[in-house]
């Protein structure tokens, strides 16, 4: 279960497009506690279906009855299911060689992004808030050099000790 | 006429989920062939077994 961490050192992965002597030195997601919306929405999803049920339910039989509970469970799980997909396969990598960012919209749109490490000129952390400051969790930016795609990092855990990590992992002459 | 209206809604949504749950499979797929990780057994077990859910979905519908 430890892979299911908003932060893992070394994590035991591989990715696709991942090179021969590219290793991951660490793998960041948004912190788990972010995620607590779309499980409350289930429940309410739950909540709401079973009030509007008891207000018809002398209009339907009892199979009619049971499917809509049925629907309602199997809906609810689904969509649970789609938004923990969503937020496990949402990652950032950083590896020995490069920085890559990868983001499933609605789990059928992919965008990866990446950048090489020498071409990284600037880590910006932004955190702030109520839930950040509990939780520590914030935004990491990572600005690269020229025409060269910026990444961030929304939510992630221990966000100032992420950019103590990348600035580590830099190339020693920046 | 309810029961009519009721059934012909229950075979559509549960026809509609089943679709939805075969494209999920297919993306679950993507997935972990993006990114291997240790529970990529699990992705893919769970997104199948959504497409047996909507399979039943659809036998009750037409039961009801």
């Amino acid at each position: 279960m430890s892979s299911l961490k908003g932060f893992l050192l070394r994590p035991k992965i591989r990715v696709q497009f991942q090179q021969e002597n590219e290793e991951i030195i660490f793998l960041v997601r948004a912190h788990p506690i972010t995620q607590i919306f779309w499980i409350i929405n289930g429940f309410l999803i739950l909540i709401v279906v079973f009030i509007t049920l008891n207000v018809f339910s002398p209009y339907l039989n009892a199979k009619q009855i049971l499917f809509v509970y049925l629907f309602t469970l199997i809906f609810i799980f689904s969509y649970w299911w789609v938004s923990f997909l969503t937020w496990f396969f949402n990652v950032g990598l950083f590896t020995n060689q490069r920085v890559i960012d990868i983001d499933f919209h609605y789990l059928t749109y992919k965008e990866v992004t990446s950048a090489r490490l020498d071409k990284i000129e600037d880590v910006t952390v932004k955190s702030g808030g109520f839930f950040p400051s509990i939780f520590n969790y914030g935004n990491v930016f990572v600005q690269t050099a020229g025409t060269e795609v910026n990444i961030e990092f929304i939510n992630i855990p221990q966000p100032e000790k992420v950019k103590e990590i990348i600035n580590q992992l830099l190339p020693r002459n920046k | 006429m309810i029961n009519l209206f009721f059934k012909i809604f229950a075979i559509f949504f549960s026809f509609f989920y089943f679709l939805y749950a075969i494209v999920l499979f297919q993306q679950s797929r993507v997935l972990v062939r993006t990114i291997k990780t240790e529970i990529d057994k699990w992705v893919i077990l769970i997104s199948g077994f959504q497409i047996l859910l909507g399979f039943l979905l659809i036998f009750y519908s037409l039961i009801l």
